[in-house]
């Protein structure tokens, strides 16, 4: 008998069951990962971690290999900052994360290749010249110069997203471009540059839809 | 004797399950320790407020964040602000799939309100808009655009497309940071998208590099209506008479206004949203609650008429089913009890109702800004108030509202249980 009454009231809520209604992707998806590389738990559609190392090694990999800047006859003097490293992509971005990963990947393969400019330091560099100049201390082991070095070339930039959504299913998909290129600062020239793309898609759960 | 003991035990667990508040909707304990070290880099007037981040959890975390990165904003605490704001966006950017708390959310047994709040899609853009607007405060335009950018995204889920990335307020805001970066090309077509979205609204003049902007009003207020409390539905936010305003640069002896033209609404943005997919779940659990409550009290009648004439016809057997047949139907009451189909009506509750701005070509230095928020029949809503404007880079920013941030209550509506 209890075990009939227990049949009955679980096909009383079974039945009821019934008039929930279908919708679509109703889990929500996954990030998808459309470029080989990993990511942690927490994930996005944006620029991550993974992809700052990912690109920073490949542009410093292929900069490298670049004649002009790697095995010219005197080693060229470059500036790589984010000061013309340009974001235009819907993502906040601390854009240094890019480019300071590239100067000290750089700086410790090139081994003297290339002589690297802290245009980023400049006015720390000039106080301490002035310091040195108005006797406040002394010169220091390495002498004095006339100026600051000047550079011969200068990374340049720009990061550009595009963005799509399906109201529908709740999908969004970014395509992320980041494009580097050395500039030759006095003809303008670009000596050198390099691109690094990908897109994620991901639908949150349809819960927040 | 049996039987008196299961209809016992139905009835506990139909009257346990209607319980009205769940076990998530409470707050936690933290160790004073713990609690001291998270307030310690917070403005003390803000400290009965950030206490409730940590008191009501993740569940919480992004609408106090936006809450408070709020009134930390207000009250000049830009640091708060901003590490607020970034703590809201960082959950709100994160995609929640495969979410234990976003899966209860869907069961029967517990309230939409069970999963991490990320907003609405009026409420996540405006989380971007204020991050954007601490952006161009300290001249960060290439992040002040991204915000804008990002905030116009969250406008996309809209259920009719006339109604999806319609945010006027952001476009403007993305124009603005373009304008401050130089790109004026850039600039012109996002005012023009701007205008697409309120065509009333007058784009500035190439020479403008000072930005007014005066909110007004109170939130809109999210109300749960249906039979159950299942549907989302939006009221205008009241408590207010200013629909406008108007600032009085002076400089050097001499002054000048500017009325704010009207960018933006909450409410209307709010509204035009649509239906959420997540309603489609929310009506299957009304629809089962409502299916199970009356199938409990069909059988609960057909039971008891059916005990009724066993007992006076002497049949045992009778009224041993009419009895099983009230126990069947105390136990589709108790499940009925248990469906919790309550829509989450959380809801950020120290937004404006409507967004104005104002541009000008900067007068000569120094020159200070005043604001006059107006009726709608023009008479003045309050005393004139001073207006801190800002300069960083190539543009300057002054901010206002005709509502203190701070005016709002430590918890938000719906955030915790009220036992």
């Amino acid at each position: 008998m209890r075990i009939r009454l227990w049949l009955v009231a679980a096909a009383v809520a079974v039945a009821a069951c019934q008039t929930t209604s279908p919708t679509l992707n109703t889990a929500g998806s996954p990030t998808v990962e459309l470029d080989p590389a990993t990511r942690g738990p927490v994930a996005g559609v944006g620029i991550e971690g993974q992809d700052i190392i990912s690109m920073t090694d490949r542009m410093m990999r292929d900069m490298l290999t670049e004649p002009r800047l790697a095995a010219a006859e005197r080693p060229p003097q470059v500036i790589i900052d984010s000061a013309y490293f340009e974001n235009e992509s819907s993502q906040r971005l601390n854009k240094n994360a890019i480019t300071d990963r590239l100067r000290v990947g750089l700086n410790r393969a090139a081994k003297g290749k290339m002589i690297f400019i802290a245009r980023h330091q400049a006015a720390m560099v000039a106080q301490e010249r002035e310091l040195k100049r108005s006797g406040v201390v002394d010169r220091g082991t390495t002498g004095l110069t006339r100026a600051q070095a000047g550079a011969d070339y200068r990374l340049g930039g720009r990061i550009v997203s595009i963005d799509s959504r399906d109201p529908r299913s709740g999908m969004i998909q970014r395509y992320n471009q980041i494009t580097f290129e050395m500039i030759d600062l006095e003809r303008g020239e670009i000596v050198w540059s390099g691109i690094y793309e990908f897109s994620r898609a991901a639908a949150d759960d349809i819960v927040y839809r | 004797m049996k039987l008196h003991r299961w209809l016992l035990g139905a009835s506990v667990l139909a009257l346990g399950a209607c319980s009205t508040i769940q076990s998530h909707e409470t707050v936690v304990e933290v160790k004073p320790e713990v609690m001291n070290a998270y307030l310690s880099d917070k403005p003390a007037s803000l400290h009965p407020y950030y206490e409730r981040v940590l008191l009501e959890g993740e569940r919480n975390a992004v609408l106090n964040h936006m809450r408070f990165g709020l009134a930390a904003y207000e009250v000049g605490a830009f640091d708060t602000a901003e590490a607020s704001f970034d703590e809201a966006l960082l959950r709100i950017e994160a995609i929640y799939a495969d979410n234990e708390k976003a899966e209860a959310a869907r069961s029967l047994w517990t309230k939409e309100n069970i999963k991490d709040f990320k907003g609405e899609p009026y409420e996540r853009v405006m989380a971007y808009y204020y991050r954007g607007l601490l952006y161009l405060r300290e001249g960060d335009y290439e992040n002040a655009r991204a915000s804008f950018k990002g905030g116009m995204l969250q406008d996309t889920w809209a259920e009719e497309e006339k109604y999806q990335a319609d945010f006027a307020l952001m476009a403007f805001l993305e124009g603005w940071s373009s304008r401050c970066l130089g790109k004026e090309s850039a600039a012109q077509e996002s005012f023009n998208e701007a205008k697409q979205h309120r065509a009333a609204f007058d784009p500035p003049p190439p020479d403008h590099n000072v930005l007014l902007i005066a909110e007004i009003g109170t939130s809109p207020v999210k109300v749960a209506r249906g039979d159950f409390n299942e549907r989302l539905e939006y009221e205008r936010g009241q408590n207010f008479s200013e629909s406008g305003a108007t600032f009085r640069i002076t400089s050097r002896g001499k002054t000048q206004t500017i009325d704010a033209q009207l960018l933006e609404g909450l409410y209307w943005q709010a509204s035009t949203r649509g239906g959420r997919q997540v309603q489609a779940i929310l009506d299957g659990k009304a629809q089962f609650k409502d299916a199970t409550d009356t199938a409990g009290e069909v059988a609960m009648t057909a039971g008891t008429s059916l005990m009724t004439t066993g007992v006076y016809s002497n049949s045992n057997d009778t009224a041993m089913a009419g009895a099983a047949m009230i126990f069947v139907g105390l136990i589709a009451k108790g499940i009925a009890a248990a469906t919790r189909p309550e829509a989450d009506i959380r809801y950020w509750d120290n937004l404006p109702d409507t967004v104005h701005v104002a541009t000008m070509k900067a007068p000569a230095a120094p020159y200070s800004v005043d604001v006059q928020f107006k009726n709608a029949d023009g008479s003045n809503a309050g005393p004139e108030r001073k207006v801190e404007v800002t300069q960083a880079g190539a543009c300057s920013i002054g901010w206002t509202r005709s509502h203190a941030a701070t005016s709002i209550d430590v918890s938000a509506p719906g955030a915790v249980a009220q036992r």
